[in-house]
């Protein structure tokens, strides 16, 4: 069980990295785009390569999910290695001396009393006249 | 002072009888004979012509050594080598630590402190001290001397005192419930909420909720090893103490039935609150429980006690001595639990500082 739990939050680790990658990228990778933030390394084009880019600075956030990420999952991988521990523990139910008729219900009532509504203003996304597949507020546009 | 005690001796050899759970039968160790319940029973009652009746001890040979006991405590003679033994004023079975005769203090199980039932030991020590070395197992946090170099320096199987409270429990509660769903309307996503006012009155019964009625023993330790299968409960006899100590209860129903309605109000609110089903969000707006308690009964439950000791902390720990549940506060090994922590999170680091800041 604790084992299948540790191999779950890696997974999960893995996968938020994955995908936090992917955000990172950002939704213009691929199609050529090129970041507001990025400088681009020219020194390989005049050698008669391909240009890279890359960032220009490490994102704070990205920092903190480095750092914290790892030390929550960490926590509570610890939290629950702790709890096997300390094992004497006072009993706050009776769960246990439960008749053999369980619960009887006297009164049973669900009464419905009314509707509240609230509105968020979405408007309908425009279609790009060149097709499928534009977004229009996309960044690199 | 003197007490009224009661020895159960071989019928074969004389020898002190011990009460063996797996058998549940009285066994001799000396000549290997056993006997059941009922059988010690009739051979007792046709050598005393009266099942239970006491054996008076005999007095202690100087009367001025008991005028300078400690409060609390009592004095009798082993009726088998004449020890002198002092005991808590607690005690209720015992066991010479000369000559291991085997003695029920009957004036501790008299009157108001004899108890209506006692669930028998299941579980032999050996049994026990197994269970502590496989409770140890797969604690990752201990220090590794603890496991390895740890002796057990006591093992004690003890009947302990508890109040059984038979109640029922009238819950009402009423709860604030919300459904919702959403659906587009022109430019606008409106979300519907559908308000709810819900209502449970509900009754519950409880029986034989256990709270340890003794002074002397953790109730957190108490609590943890339940529950208690009282299928094999049985109406009380001394017959069953023989091999193992006994306390008597210092704490009466009046003062411990607080600890079982707290536990009773709690599960009926529960149980009621699982009957609230089919909603999206639901919070408890007000609730009340009524709890109507049956005279409570009085029982000697088994619990084997284990005690260690490892730098100069006292560690406790108790096993039901009927399902062998195993409960007990561990020592913690901090380097390890740095080093589990360091070894999770410092790789996890490496892989998303890999994937994010590159």
């Amino acid at each position: 069980m604790l084992k299948r739990i540790i191999v779950f939050l890696l997974i999960l680790a893995v996968a938020l990295a994955l995908g936090l990658t992917a955000l990172a990228e950002g939704p213009g990778s691929g199609d050529g785009s090129v970041p507001d933030d990025a400088v681009i390394d020219m020194s390989a084009a005049s050698d008669g390569g391909q240009y890279e880019t890359r960032a220009s600075g490490v994102s704070p956030v990205h920092i903190a999910i480095v750092i914290l990420l790892p030390c929550v999952i960490a926590g509570i991988v610890v939290g629950i290695f702790y709890s096997q521990m300390k094992t004497a523990h006072i009993k706050h139910e009776a769960g246990d001396y439960i008749g053999h008729n369980g619960l009887r219900l006297s009164m049973k009532s669900d009464q419905f009393t009314g509707k509240t509504y609230d509105r968020i203003y979405e408007p309908r996304q425009q279609q790009q006249p060149g097709g499928p597949g534009g977004r229009p507020n996309g960044p690199g546009r | 002072m003197e007490l009224d005690i009661k020895n159960y001796k071989c019928p074969s050899c004389s020898a002190p009888l011990r009460y063996d759970g797996p058998t549940e039968k009285l066994v001799c160790d000396f000549c290997d004979s056993s006997y059941t319940i009922e059988e010690i029973k009739a051979i007792y009652a046709e050598q005393y012509h009266e099942e239970d009746q006491p054996q008076p001890s005999a007095p202690t040979e100087d009367a001025g050594y008991n005028e300078q006991l400690p409060a609390g405590m009592k004095v009798f003679n082993c009726t088998s080598c004449g020890a002198q033994l002092v005991v808590d004023e607690t005690t209720a079975a015992s066991a010479c630590p000369y000559c291991g005769n085997a003695t029920v203090l009957m004036d501790q199980l008299d009157g108001s402190f004899k108890p209506d039932y006692v669930v028998p030991f299941k579980l032999t020590k050996q049994q026990a001290e197994e269970t502590l070395k496989q409770f140890y197992n797969g604690k990752k946090f201990l220090p590794r001397a603890f496991a390895n170099n740890n002796h057990i320096s006591e093992i004690k199987g003890v009947y302990v005192p508890f109040w059984l409270y038979d109640g029922q429990a009238e819950g009402d509660m009423t709860f604030n419930a919300e459904n919702t769903r959403q659906y587009k309307e022109g430019d606008y996503r409106i979300i519907e909420h559908s308000h709810f006012r819900v209502h449970r009155r509900g009754t519950l019964d409880f029986e034989r909720v256990p709270v340890d009625a003794s002074s002397k023993m953790p109730d957190a330790h108490m609590d943890a090893i339940e529950p208690f299968d009282y299928s094999t409960i049985k109406p009380f006899s001394s017959a069953y103490l023989p091999g193992f100590l006994a306390e008597k209860y210092d704490e009466d129903d009046r003062k411990c039935v607080d600890r079982a309605r707290m536990r009773m109000e709690n599960s009926t609110l529960s149980e009621i609150r699982s009957t609230v089903t089919g909603y999206e969000s639901v919070s408890t707006a007000g609730q009340h429980v009524e709890v109507r308690f049956n005279p409570a009964k009085y029982a000697l439950l088994p619990v084997w006690m284990l005690h260690t000791k490892w730098n100069n902390q006292d560690f406790l720990f108790a096993m039901n001595g009927q399902t062998g549940k195993m409960v007990g506060d561990l020592p913690v090994d901090k380097g390890k639990m740095v080093a589990w922590f360091a070894g999770i999170a410092v790789p996890l680091m490496a892989i998303l500082g890999f994937f994010l800041l590159r």
